[in-house]
């Protein structure tokens, strides 16, 4: 029995110290054996040499000079610092409607159930904080312009939904597809920040105006004139 | 009595085995690479970023502790087993100063599973607690990372 105790210390011996020495290699202090001033390796491009400005990230870190400029980028006042906790996306604005709930048959019944349970905010600088699919504003151009929706002199333009976006889930989850918004008696939907997109009434969802409750992944529809 | 010496030396396997899996944990942290490639062509490639998620904000350490990219992101859906979630404000924490760096657009996709699960319409794969982020700059830098998460809070 002691050999064999003996066997089984020499074994974890034997299996643990490399993977000690690895873990030693990889969670080591910047220090080791190297100045810690040294900047990140750089894997150079293949054609003409780049001709750099010294870079910020010289005595270590990142190197974003292109995107901090001369001036170092904007300052951030009043930020948390690191590890802090979490950057809060701002309050959506969102049109909600107070008419009759068209159920969604397919949503749990749990709130963000559509969403594995975790609740859905907008990200700011996306056209519908993201909902209808990545469109960042400054990329809105190379989006699917889907027609516009005016109202009150302001027109609200629309964009083709992404098939993987939550937008998407919905249209499929009512039936519903998506067409360029304009033309009368459509099923004209709301989503976060004021976006919007228009799809052909069916069986389900009859022509007018809806907002999406995102908590229970429903349509709203606009309380009659 | 020889199966007793069997049982006796698939346990010490076993207990071996064990410790060296106890150690892995510290192996397997911060392995994330970060690629900066920004808009005249110069790349530099960070090894051993550390990568720790709070809530819905991923924060970037570079392997010399010097600098930590702050990664806010919202619009947190999934996609099958995926998370994906839309980056919109980019922070550098370096040298003492804190500088926001204005994005254009990025995708962060998070396995939060213990599975391998492919990125979608992409025959890549992504390992269990592993995450892969794509940002560009309005100044034109293209920052990727991948890696796995070393921290998650929420």
């Amino acid at each position: 029995m002691n050999r064999i105790a003996h066997l089984a210390f020499s074994l974890s011996v034997a299996v643990a110290l490399p993977v000690a020495a690895l873990a030693q290699q990889h969670g080591a202090p910047p220090s080791r054996s190297e100045p810690p001033s040294r900047p990140a390796p750089a894997v150079r491009p293949a054609p003409a040499p780049v001709v750099r400005s010294a870079p910020s990230g010289a005595n270590g870190g990142f190197n974003f000079n292109h995107d901090l400029g001369a001036h170092g980028g904007t300052p951030v006042h009043g930020s948390q610092p690191p590890g802090a906790g979490t950057t809060t996306a701002r309050l959506p604005s969102q049109r909600r409607y107070t008419g009759p709930v068209v159920r969604n048959g397919h949503a749990p019944g749990n709130p963000w159930g559509w969403n594995h349970g975790v609740p859905w905010s907008p990200a700011p600088a996306y056209w519908g904080g993201g909902f209808w699919g990545p469109w960042a504003f400054a990329g809105l151009p190379t989006a699917v312009y889907f027609g516009a929706v005016p109202e009150a002199q302001i027109v609200y333009p629309s964009y083709q939904v992404e098939s993987d976006s939550p937008g998407a889930e919905l249209l499929q989850d009512y039936g519903l597809q998506q067409t360029p918004c304009g033309p009368p008696d459509l099923v004209v939907i709301w989503g976060p920040d004021n976006s919007v997109i228009c799809a052909y009434p069916n069986n389900n969802v009859g022509p007018g105006n809806y907002s999406v409750d995102p908590e229970t992944f429903s349509l709203v529809s606009a309380p009659p004139p | 009595m020889r199966r007793v010496r069997f049982t006796a030396v698939v346990c010490a396997t076993l207990a071996a085995l064990t410790a060296s899996f106890a150690l892995l944990p510290v192996a397997a942290r911060a392995d994330g690479v970060m690629r900066v490639q920004q808009s005249d062509g110069a790349v530099h490639v960070y090894h051993d970023v550390k990568i720790r998620l709070a809530g819905n904000t991923l924060w970037i350490h570079s392997g010399d502790r010097k600098g930590v990219l702050e990664v806010a992101s919202g619009a947190c859906s999934f996609v099958r087993d995926l998370q994906r979630c839309l980056p919109y404000a980019t922070t550098l924490h370096q040298h003492g100063a804190t500088r926001s760096i204005v994005l254009r657009e990025g995708t962060v996709y998070l396995n939060l599973t213990g599975d391998v699960h492919h990125l979608p319409h992409s025959s890549q794969q992504l390992a269990p607690h592993a995450l892969v982020l794509f940002l560009r700059t309005m100044h034109g830098t293209y920052v990727s990372v991948n890696g796995t998460l070393d921290e998650v809070s929420s």
